[in-house]
């Protein structure tokens, strides 16, 4: 720049010199040198602490040797299942507890959110309520309240609330009967209860389908074609009819006190339900602020024109306002499932063994700190980017339409 | 359920004559300690025009909105149709189906296609086959003129196009009196015409309306009545000629000195 200032013609007054402290390029130069000095000195003072040391996941691969409680669904035996074995069930109890957070939060923000911007007095205040208590409270407190709340709030697992032998309470959690394949009638092959589980899902499908095609119907000929009410009853007949024609292979099994814990049947247990629970409502909260100003972002004028055509109060909010909202609040949303699945990491407050919890057991037993939070850290990027992803494939489907 | 829900309001409304479509009684509105509307009466006959002029803020907006409710009145009464305007939440459905209303800023919905904007109403409300609103809506698009632009979504329309199907989304309810805020006032110049050239036709038709606008020249061609507002009350009325060639109060002839 300074050359050609200089050779300009036409006499233009010769530039002065310009000093290399003032050069932008110069500039830019010297940051740069800065940055990859200090990250080569960074990377030299990591390698040098963990150098020495022999790395490697042999580790996982022998047996755990300790017993976690809160299993669902898996059968694992802490005396002969390796230490990823009970890594894994720890990372199925994070996705589990993150999964039913994720559901019921968006459940609980979408109500609260549309509650907030009520008419009524009483539900816009009481919505304003739960926001200001459960987003401006640690998550972590929360947990632990509702830990203690049903630890203690509940009776006893000896003096146990037993409804008709079905529905157990206290404060060992909730147990209710469970499907359990069995012998049927035919005799006792094992994929007999098996196809009947693939066949109820089969009959799922058809549902869904019969539904589509039911609304398909209405929106094109405006009769009432009750899609609902079709596809349910389509799919009770082929989940009764299989279930005979196979022999019955499935029975229910009914939960029972066993000791001082439930046996049989599925059990909730209070570390569980507590975590889900404060997940949900914290995430919740958040969510319902999301909602709430999306809504409120949509101009008035949508609102007056669903009006004057004589939408119904109900029509205005799924027809016209929350599609419209909805776009808006993905990404925000998407955000608070991100932090829910991280926020899952206080589990081991209430107890509850996830990831984290089983990571830091094993690492107290075995060492290999570096190694566990390796894998700590990944899995949560994995779990997180799989959030993500979803939540893209969602925004990508609900923006298809807009211009 | 129509005919009872017309039959007992209109029992107890004394004033209702067969082409009496809109009757206002006295009615107030205040927004705070603002009085937006003081004492105003009006009686529209079916098959009338009227067009509501006056200063900003005079409440001619206001007015048009306590029509269908968009805006509660704090006292007095209205009666659209025969069917009283309360709390009744079956009058108050039965009157906005019955009443169409285009907005200054057209207000179409953006994530709905024009034909979806305008068969919305006809299916959900009406419960219409999907085939007849579309067709419906089709006519409707002849009738203003953008048939071709259907399948179009509402960002993509000029302004008067969109307007022009804000107008057929509420004609699309088949209504008997259409209220009009302002329909021309967020339009560029030359959009203006296409806008009042189909409000003209709709005039010819037959339809009662309301409209509130600035454009003069459509008020002296095609209303029957001028209403003229200051401050919340109708000050003057009668017809263009009265309006535009003896005015008779001041405050009349001091906004036409200024518009004209």
């Amino acid at each position: 720049m300074a050359q050609q200032a200089m050779s300009a013609p036409g006499g233009a007054p010769a530039s002065a010199r310009v000093p290399l402290l003032y050069r932008r390029r110069a500039r830019r130069w010297f940051v740069e040198l800065a940055y990859v000095a200090l990250t080569v000195l960074a990377a030299i003072y990591v390698v040098s602490a963990l150098g020495g040391r022999e790395y490697g996941f042999g580790f996982l691969t022998q047996p755990a040797a300790f017993d976690i409680g809160n299993q669902w669904l898996v059968d694992f035996d802490g005396t002969t299942s390796s230490r990823l074995t009970i890594y894994l069930v720890g990372v199925w109890s994070t996705i589990r507890v993150v999964g039913v957070a994720i559901g019921l939060a968006t459940l609980v923000g979408v109500v609260v959110g549309v509650a907030r911007l009520s008419q009524n007095w009483l539900v816009a205040k009481s919505a304003m309520l739960f926001v200001e208590i459960f987003r401006n409270t640690p998550l972590y407190v929360q947990a632990v309240i509702w830990y203690a709340i049903l630890l203690f709030g509940l009776p006893g697992i000896e003096q146990v609330v037993n409804v008709g032998d079905s529905f157990l309470l206290s404060n060992r959690g909730v147990a209710i009967p469970w499907p359990d394949p069995r012998v049927g009638l035919w005799g006792g092959p094992a994929w007999l209860a098996g196809s009947w589980f693939a066949t109820l899902a089969i009959g799922a499908a058809v549902a869904l389908r019969v539904r589509a095609v039911r609304q398909g119907q209405e929106r094109e000929t405006g009769e009432y074609r009750y899609p609902n009410r079709v596809a349910m009853t389509t799919f009770a007949v082929i989940a009764g009819a299989s279930y005979l024609l196979l022999g019955m292979p499935v029975g229910i099994d009914r939960p029972i006190v066993e000791g001082t814990t439930y046996a049989q049947g599925m059990a909730v247990f209070p570390e569980f339900a507590s975590l889900a629970l404060a997940l949900t409502v914290y995430t919740g909260a958040y969510i319902a602020e999301i909602v709430r100003a999306s809504i409120q972002a949509l101009p008035a004028g949508q609102t007056e024109a669903a009006k004057a055509i004589g939408l119904s109060g109900y029509q205005r909010l799924t027809l016209v306002v929350l599609p419209q909202a909805l776009r808006q609040m993905i990404p925000s949303v998407t955000n608070q499932y991100l932090s829910a699945n991280k926020n899952s990491s206080i589990a081991l407050g209430v107890s509850y063994f996830d990831l984290f919890f089983v990571a830091s057991i094993i690492s107290n037993k075995i060492g290999h700190a570096v190694e566990v939070f390796f894998l700590i850290i990944v899995t949560y990027v994995v779990l997180s980017l799989i959030i993500s992803g979803l939540m893209n494939i969602v925004n990508a489907r609900v923006t298809l339409h807009q211009v | 359920m129509s005919t009872e829900q017309a039959a007992s309001p209109a029992a107890g409304a004394v004033t209702s004559t067969s082409d009496d479509m809109i009757i206002v009684e006295h009615i107030d509105k205040w927004f705070g300690d603002f009085q937006a509307l003081d004492d105003v009466s009006l009686t529209i006959r079916e098959h009338e025009i009227v067009v509501v002029l006056g200063p900003s803020g005079s409440g001619k907006s206001t007015f048009i909105r306590c029509l269908n409710r968009l805006e509660e009145h704090d006292s007095g009464r209205i009666f659209v149709d025969g069917i009283e305007l309360n709390d009744d939440v079956r009058n108050l459905n039965a009157i906005r189906s019955e009443v169409g209303m285009v907005f200054q800023q057209f207000n179409l919905f953006p994530h709905l296609s024009v034909m979806s904007n305008i068969t919305l109403g006809p299916q959900k409300v009406r419960r219409m086959s999907r085939r007849d609103a579309e067709k419906l809506a089709m006519q409707l698009l002849e009738r203003v003129g953008i048939p071709e632009q259907a399948q179009k979504y509402p960002a993509q329309l000029s302004g008067g196009q969109q307007q022009r199907v804000a107008i057929a989304r509420a004609l699309a309810m088949q209504p008997k009196i259409m209220l009009f805020d302002e329909p021309t006032s967020a339009l560029d110049p030359e959009m203006i015409k296409e806008v009042l050239d189909v409000m003209r036709e709709l005039a010819e038709s037959g339809m009662t309306m309301i409209v509130v606008t600035h454009e003069m020249g459509f008020a002296r061609e095609v209303a029957d009545r001028l209403v003229f507002f200051d401050e919340g009350a109708v000050v003057e009325q009668g017809t263009p000629t009265h309006f535009f060639e003896n005015p008779q109060e001041e405050r009349t002839k001091l906004f036409l000195s200024q518009i004209l």
